[in-house]
């Protein structure tokens, strides 16, 4: 993921200089993965791209406080997580926002078969198991494979306590894992 | 149940957060269920995949159209500084310098005099004369700045200090007189860059150092990261320092009794030497840019007098051998100064107390 030193270089460039260089590889740093974690709240990637901007612009508006910010990228995920959600609130007014009408994209996952280095079969399986996973276990397993977040603040951005957390990714690794292999025992088990 | 277990420690395996002793347990797990070889393989590997690389153009596409929301949200864009090179690129490079050739085809001769060295503007307030109008930036003690000059060159200055300059700055001169510390990047032109500290000339056509001459410091240090610096002092005619990159000079200063108000006349003795980097190539004498305060090898009393500029508070060291104790600590970047200084005290023996902004230090 984006090493930290490399992170609050660039944050300390950005708060103690107004460094436009700075702000504008943080902003393509972070931009297509909160513009997908944005989309899985809003269902819209126009609605997700708004909301990406409004994060930056609140990141530029408080910049001089960046680096006293504990852990600026889940900060960033906790920003922009509310911000689509009140956009999600101002678009369907009488929804409330709940976890399982997420809809999540993986990016990683499908980008290169081959390099599983397992059958077309087996790969069938596997999306097939990734696919089926529920809405909040999907969430948990892309934030903390693909947008290198860890169970803690997986836990802190969603809400929930850190052994659900867990549990959600017990369950899909064992979906996955039961996927590729038939011959796992208790396989019977959900 | 031993599988759901598997499944929980591989996937705190795989987000960096499982214990020594929860991979050992993994390891136990596989070897007693050969079954699970090949699922933790594929799922490994899965794990590895990267997602498929990032159009950047569409992110300098987002990027541009996010300015403009900006503008549309009435955002002062002239904050905004995109600076010309950043201090932080150098130390990093080899130590073969490109532009050192260019540089040096601009060779001039200064004539220097040499005998003391005295303060060439007073420490009073400086009266602005009716006919002469110059420039002033100061930082107060605790924080730091950066300011782009007429000629766009860029000056970092950090805590205490003060640079000034005339209104011609730029088109018939560029002279500059610093009292404190500052970072120069220099653009290149055929005018001379002068900076006068504390009776020293620094010259300078296109390059990137740092100089350090506080008022109650007892020497002036002026350090090279990139192109060529000469430095003469107008006591000292005909001696000329020349600085190559990751060099450094060390000048004494002459300081003021303060009981008596008398100078002393202190031999002026000049060292040079290279720059200090730490093992992570951090570049000591300009950490302080990219705000960070490091100590390598220094006397506790040259450390306070750091910490004393940087935090905004008084030190004061009452056991006179505790402060020639050579310490090193840091780096520090957020930490308050309490946190320094307990930080500190795991290395060296000492007590502190503090009231307000006042440090008191003994053994």
């Amino acid at each position: 993921m984006i090493a930290t030193p490399l992170l609050n270089k660039l944050l300390n460039r950005i708060a103690l200089y107004d460094d436009a260089l700075a702000y504008k590889e943080l902003f393509v740093l972070y931009h297509s993965k909160l513009v997908q974690f944005s989309t899985s709240i809003t269902h819209s990637k126009e609605s997700a791209e708004e909301v990406v901007s409004d994060v930056f612009l609140k990141i530029w508006n408080t910049r001089i406080n960046l680096t006293r910010i504990e852990n600026f990228h889940l900060y960033v995920y906790i920003v922009t997580k509310n911000a689509s959600i009140n956009c999600l609130l101002r678009q369907k007014k009488n929804k409330a926002f709940s976890l399982d009408e997420t809809v999540v994209e993986f990016r990683s996952i499908y980008s290169d078969p081959e390099q599983l280095m397992i059958t077309g079969e087996m790969f069938r399986r596997l999306s097939n198991a990734i696919n089926g996973l529920p809405p909040k276990c999907r969430m948990i397993f892309k934030l903390i494979k693909e947008d290198g977040l860890k169970h803690k603040e997986v836990a802190q951005l969603l809400n929930l306590s850190i052994k659900t957390v867990e549990n959600q990714m017990t369950i899909a690794l064992r979906k996955v894992g039961q996927s590729i292999n038939f011959n796992l025992p208790k396989a019977a088990h959900n | 149940m031993t599988e759901n277990l598997y499944w929980n420690l591989l996937a705190k395996k795989l987000s960096g957060e499982a214990s020594p002793e929860e991979l050992k347990e993994l390891e136990e797990l596989i070897k007693s269920n050969s079954n699970l070889i090949y699922p933790a393989e594929v799922i490994e590997k899965l794990w590895s995949l990267k997602a498929k690389q990032d159009n950047s153009y569409d992110a300098e596409i987002a990027f541009e159209l996010h300015i403009e929301n900006l503008k549309n949200k009435g955002v002062d864009l002239t904050e905004l500084q995109i600076p010309l090179t950043t201090p932080q690129e150098q130390p990093n490079k080899p130590l073969k310098r490109k532009k050192y050739f260019l540089i040096a085809s601009f060779c001039v001769a200064c004539l220097l005099i040499v005998t003391g060295f005295i303060w060439k503007y007073s420490s009073k307030e400086i009266v602005s004369l009716p006919n002469k109008s110059y420039s002033e930036i100061s930082t107060r003690l605790g924080s730091k700045t950066r300011l782009v000059l007429p000629d766009s060159s860029i000056v970092w200055l950090n805590a205490g200090s003060k640079l000034t300059y005339s209104e011609n700055f730029g088109t018939t001169n560029r002279n500059t007189t610093l009292s404190g510390e500052a970072y120069f990047d220099v653009k290149k032109s055929s005018t001379p860059f002068i900076i006068h500290a504390n009776g020293l000339q620094i010259k300078v056509l296109g390059t990137a150092f740092n100089v350090k001459s506080y008022p109650n410091e007892k020497t002036t240090e002026t350090s090279l990261i990139r192109g060529r610096v000469e430095i003469t002092n107008t006591k000292r005619p005909g001696e000329v320092f020349i600085l190559n990159p990751n060099e450094k000079l060390i000048i004494s200063n002459e300081l003021k009794e303060e009981k008596t108000g008398v100078k002393h006349k202190i031999e002026p003795k000049v060292v040079k030497g290279a720059l200090t980097v730490t093992a992570d190539n951090t570049v000591v004498e300009t950490s302080w840019v990219e705000n960070k305060l490091i100590f390598q090898d220094e006397s506790f009393e040259e450390v306070a007098r750091k910490m004393e500029r940087w935090y905004n508070v008084r030190i004061e060291i009452k056991d006179e051998e505790l402060g020639k104790l050579n310490v090193g600590g840091g780096p520090f970047e957020n930490e308050t100064i309490q946190q320094a200084l307990v930080a500190l005290q795991i290395a060296f023996q000492f007590k502190f107390t503090m009231n307000d902004n006042y440090i008191i230090i003994t053994r």
